[in-house]
């Protein structure tokens, strides 16, 4: 046994005992809950609250050990080396804990934990069961982090494991050295947190979120409840509230996530369709088609077994989420960094577990029951035996789906009659219908990675199917190749906006159907204002903003999300008279709206208002290259911009970021007076008449004259034709980069906030290091170029005039010996300010072999010419050109987007936020006067 | 037929349209030798950074093009024209993944993925630690 010095060995084991103490805590709880529901013992209950209080303790007792570890700094633990060093400051301690995978365990398990001390305090007569179901899953996700190994098989992995009890690390030479931990540098320090993640979003996002996916294991835990029990309706009006808490909170947790990608990431928007963002929005979608059809079945005893089903598969979604993102699986379709934590198999597993007691429950019928319990051991059995679980996984999952559509058709209960087609209750189950196959279409594209291994057994008939259909795709899928669309962005968008504007449309007329019958003709009359009115609007502004005969979905979609605020703001006023109680519905939808009216002006008209007015024609070399996003700003250079004059003046280092300032002026008009000269497509023109100019020169050109001879002239004074000139300075961005040598440098952008508009800037490239030789030149250019060509180095342009043998007469003149065979180049030089130069680099042969370079330095322009290679075969010599660094521009590379109206987002975000809210508290009312009742 | 037959006859009829249309709206991963069979098809191709080459980005000629070399997962080389400006510390990239077309003999991306090491400090650190067990053993 070596005696390790400094470690503090203590926390991790108080660590890895509390983690312990809550995993078999949360078992004895679970199995105490059973227990008391079968035998109806009270006893046995309060036996199980303690067990749940005990994993309580301990769960908050593992969060805090492992939060004072990272506060400490205690470096010999993977987990804080990992996350934390010692420059950290406080706020972001937070951040670091849920960072890793462990920690977000940890903190998914907290949520919980909480959650279900509320259900045992107000679950009343479903306690015994609900809190069963939150103590199985505390279990399970605790088996996540136990990192105990039995026989070979890791279950779990640990936060408070020790570097040197890693077990890539076993048995390293190092970790027999009792004082390892003075001994290697890398121990005093940690790595620290991703610069990405050092933001106050990532304090409060996180936590935000995991809340909304630990609460949708109430109303999970409420329908697995009443299947298990029998009460196939009673459950769902305990649940309810939690429902649109989940709605509440999920939503904000992902908004906050699309915020913080606004404001801390350089993706260029708020929502990329990245597959941790979709992985968060399907349950969401689920979670909030489950809510308004539990609405439905309350108030007309309709759409029962959607429901329950759309209750269970928003939790499975929410496992399926973790384990998209936490597998690994992802993988190369993601621009996250997923590593394989090791534990997929375990993950998988709890995920199956969660479907297959679903199913279990779902089925409703002893006989089904039975048979699908029989055909899934099979199934597990001949998995096993003919080493084709990915096989056997897919006839389960194909297996549970059938079973379902069974229980539905045969079994369960359904009513006699259907709903009339003009109700409420019919309208609120096609939009969750709608939203289903939303959420269907979000996860059937994300899951690419996962079809690529479930698809493996099939190979034989894909290829069938294949040659039958000449798809390629299917080729690409048995042969594991599927890839994700090569535009995801615009991809999703084309197949999301149809659901968005059903759902919208739905949003907008449902509240104006009553429950039950309706009067078509009353419904008409009472939606029509909010119709017109929304017609209006979307005719002016649709036109306003240019809206083309290629963008009708964009059109429709926004009619109907206008159609939808301006419906629920009627519906307010006008129906609910400004009762607060019961406005939640119709304050959450004008939200819901808002956020998709902001989201879809300001993504569908947003500017890149940094265009490169290049003299290389990018096309030329691809003319599906049509990417001039970017602009160039040489330092202290005035440049045009969108509706600005924009210029970089300088760069500030504070700690670890580097600041540029970028200074933004009006675009001022202004006038040219008889006899002002301009460049203009290249040439000099002097002005005829006083005039102000138009939009281009050439729509003036009549005004202008062309000077014929301008060597007169001071080309160097004429300014470029412009139609205005920098105005008064506006305001000043500052986007920076951080510098961090551990993850790589990040650039962060800077927004300028207008009521209407934001202006959203970041660096896209930036020299952070000066690269320039002892002499002071910059790495050297090759360029190969024949008599006649032309090429650029810098600012600077360069262009072979010609080639000539030095000959005998002229070998003092060029310092050239005797012997030597000599060839000069003439090249031409031209500046950034059209001053041209000359100089002859030599090409020399000593001996008839021995090359010796030449440079030579041109003094003006600063540029070293060295003459390296003759190729008499094509033509084409070899230059060698390094600019001297004085004399290069400082520069960066800048994208800046101009989002119009994106504050109608986050108000959106906020007021629905507000209205579910609103939703919850009404809904907690309501069943607390019904148990009064 | 009642009308939730209806409804339940669309829903799977449109679950299957997705499939076969997300099938179907599909790039595929390829290598090079694939990508430049069929130039005129769209791959994801996944390689590697050949940080022997040049990387080639001149933003004052084109802020939005950046070429260089990158080695496939079969080891073959080629010449990549990416239509963006060049990512912060690519140098240091661990994989990327192209997305574009085979143009002549060079491959011309529209978009690339790039991933930065994670676990970059990592193996920093198990060099650090070699070299501590070195002087140690010493």
């Amino acid at each position: 046994m070596i005696e390790y010095i400094g470690e503090r060995t203590l926390w991790g084991d108080l660590g890895n005992t509390l983690l312990a103490v809550s995993f078999t805590a949360a078992v004895m709880a679970a199995v105490s809950y059973v227990l008391a529901h079968y035998r109806n013992s009270d006893e046995l209950r309060i036996t199980g609250r303690w067990f749940f209080r005990i994993h309580s303790i301990a769960v908050f007792g593992a969060a805090a050990t492992l939060f004072y570890m990272l506060f400490n700094q205690y470096f010999e633990y993977d987990y804080v080396w990992k996350h934390a060093n010692s420059e950290m400051p406080m706020r972001y301690i937070f951040s670091c804990f849920w960072e890793g995978q462990e920690g977000s365990f940890l903190l998914w398990s907290f949520w919980h934990m909480i959650l279900g001390n509320i259900l045992i305090h107000s679950a009343g007569k479903w306690e015994n069961m609900t809190v069963t179901v939150v103590a199985v899953m505390q279990a399970l996700l605790g088996s996540m982090i136990l990192g105990v190994f039995i026989f070979d098989i890791q279950i779990g992995n640990s936060p408070f494991t020790l570097i040197r009890e890693l077990p890539e690390n076993i048995g390293l030479p190092w970790t027999n050295m009792p004082d390892y931990l003075e001994r290697i540098p890398s121990f005093q320090d940690g790595r620290g947190l991703n610069p990405l993640l050092q933001n106050y979003w990532m304090t409060i996002h996180p936590p935000t979120l995991f809340l909304g996916y630990a609460s949708v294991i109430i109303p999970f835990a409420f329908a697995i409840a009443g299947l298990w029990s029998g009460k196939l309706r009673e459950w769902i009006r305990p649940a309810i509230p939690w429902a649109f808490f989940s709605v509440s909170i999920l939503g904000i947790g992902i908004l906050m996530g699309g915020a913080w990608a606004y404001e801390a990431l350089s993706f260029g928007g708020f929502w990329a369709w990245d597959p941790v963002e979709n992985a968060s929005l399907i349950p969401w979608i689920m979670i909030v088609a489950a809510a308004h059809v539990m609405v439905v079945n309350i108030r007309k005893n309709r759409s029962l077994y959607t429901a329950i089903f759309l209750t269970l598969t928003a939790y499975v979604m929410v496992m399926y989420a973790s384990f998209l993102v936490h597998s690994g699986v992802l993988g190369d379709s993601s621009v996250h960094s997923f590593t394989d934590n090791g534990l997929m198999l375990q993950h998988l597993t709890i995920l199956m577990s969660i479907i297959f007691v679903s199913t279990f429950l779902i089925l409703y019928d002893r006989r089904l029951k039975v048979i699908f319990t029989l055909a899934s051991a099979v199934l597990l059995a001949a998995g096993a035996v003919f080493t084709q679980p990915v096989a056997a996984m897919v006839a389960f999952l194909g297996m549970s789906v059938a079973m379902m559509v069974v229980s539905y058709q045969r079994v369960f209960p359904k009513p006699e009659q259907e709903e009339p087609l003009w109700s409420r209750e019919f309208w609120i189950f096609i939009g969750s219908l709608v939203l289903l196959l939303s959420a269907a279409q979000i996860a059937l594209e994300t899951s690419k990675p996962i079809w690529n291994i479930l698809a493996e057994p099939f190979r034989g008939p894909l290829l069938d199917i294949h040659s039958l259909t000449g798809i390629d795709g299917f080729r690409a899928l048995a042969e594991g190749k599927l890839a994700p669309h090569s535009d995801v962005i615009s991809h999703f968008n084309k197949w999301q906006i149809p659901f968005a504007f059903i759902v919208t449309f739905l949003i907008a007329t449902g509240q104006f159907l009553r429950f039950g019958k309706n009067q078509i003709g009353t419904f008409l009359r009472k939606i029509s204002l909010a119709f017109f009115l929304a017609l209006a609007v979307t005719a002016v502004s649709g036109y306003a903003m240019e809206y083309k005969s290629n963008e009708i979905p964009l059109l429709i979609l926004l009619f109907t999300t206008l159609f939808a605020v301006f419906a629920n703001m009627d519906y307010l006023i006008r129906v609910l008279r400004g009762k607060f109680d019961a406005a939640g519905a119709s304050v959450a939808h004008i939200g819901f709206a808002l956020v998709l009216l902001g989201a879809l002006i300001s993504t569908s008209r947003s500017d890149k208002i940094s265009e490169n007015a290049s003299r290389f024609d990018i096309e030329r070399l691809n003319e599906e290259f049509k990417n001039n996003e970017d602009i160039l700003l040489f330092k202290n250079d005035t440049v045009p911009m969108g509706r600005y004059f924009v210029s970089y003046e300088d760069k500030e280092k504070e700690g670890v970021n580097v600041y540029y300032n970028v200074h933004y002026f009006d675009k001022a008009p202004k006038t040219f007076k008889a006899g002002d000269l301009a460049i203009a497509r290249g040439a000099v023109f002097s002005a005829n008449e006083d005039h102000t100019p138009g939009p281009d020169f050439v729509a003036d050109q009549k005004k202008w004259t062309l000077v014929e001879d301008p060597r007169e002239i001071d080309i160097d004074a004429v300014p470029r034709w412009s139609q205005f000139k920098p105005g008064e300075q506006l305001f000043t961005l500052r986007p920076r980069i951080q510098l961090n040598p551990e993850f790589g440098n990040v650039a962060e952008p800077a927004t300028k906030n207008y009521l209407d508009r934001d202006i959203y800037t970041h660096v896209r490239w930036a020299e952070l290091e000066a690269d320039s030789n002892d002499a002071g030149f910059r790495s050297a250019d090759t360029l190969k170029l024949a008599v006649g060509d032309t090429a650029f180095v810098g600012s600077t342009m360069l262009r072979l005039n010609g080639l000539a043998v030095v000959r005998p007469e002229q070998r003092v003149e060029y310092m050239v010996g005797e012997n030597d065979l000599a060839v000069r180049a003439i090249v031409g030089i031209r500046d950034d300010r059209g001053e041209t130069y000359e100089v002859e680099p030599l090409y020399i042969l000593r001996d008839s072999v021995m090359h010796i370079p030449d440079p030579v330095i041109e003094d003006e322009t600063g540029l070293q010419v060295s003459f390296i290679k003759i190729d008499p075969l094509t033509g084409k010599h070899e230059f060698s050109v390094a600019e001297h660094y004085s004399r290069r521009k400082e520069f960066i590379v800048m994208q800046a987007i101009q989002f119009p109206m994106i504050n109608i987002l986050w108000v959106g975000c906020i007021v629905m936020f507000l209205g579910t809210m609103m939703a919850v508290r009404h809904r907690i009312k309501q069943s607390r006067k019904l148990k009064k009742a | 037929m009642k009308r939730s037959h209806i409804i339940m006859i669309i829903m799977i009829a449109l679950a299957g349209a997705f499939m076969i249309a997300s099938v179907s709206d599909s790039s595929s991963y390829a290598d090079f030798a694939e990508a430049f069979e069929n130039p005129e098809k769209e791959y994801h191709v996944v390689g590697t950074l050949d940080r022997s080459a040049e990387i080639i980005y001149e933003p004052e000629v084109n802020p939005n093009l950046t070429g260089f070399t990158m080695i496939d997962n079969k080891g073959e080389k080629r010449t990549v024209w990416l239509n963006k400006s060049k990512p912060q510390d690519f140098e240091r990239s661990e994989s990327l993944v192209l997305i574009g077309k085979a143009e002549g003999d060079e491959f011309h991306a529209g978009d690339m993925l790039m991933k930065c090491p994670s676990k970059y400090k990592e193996e920093q650190k198990f060099e650090y630690i070699e070299s501590a067990e070195n002087s140690y053993n010493r």
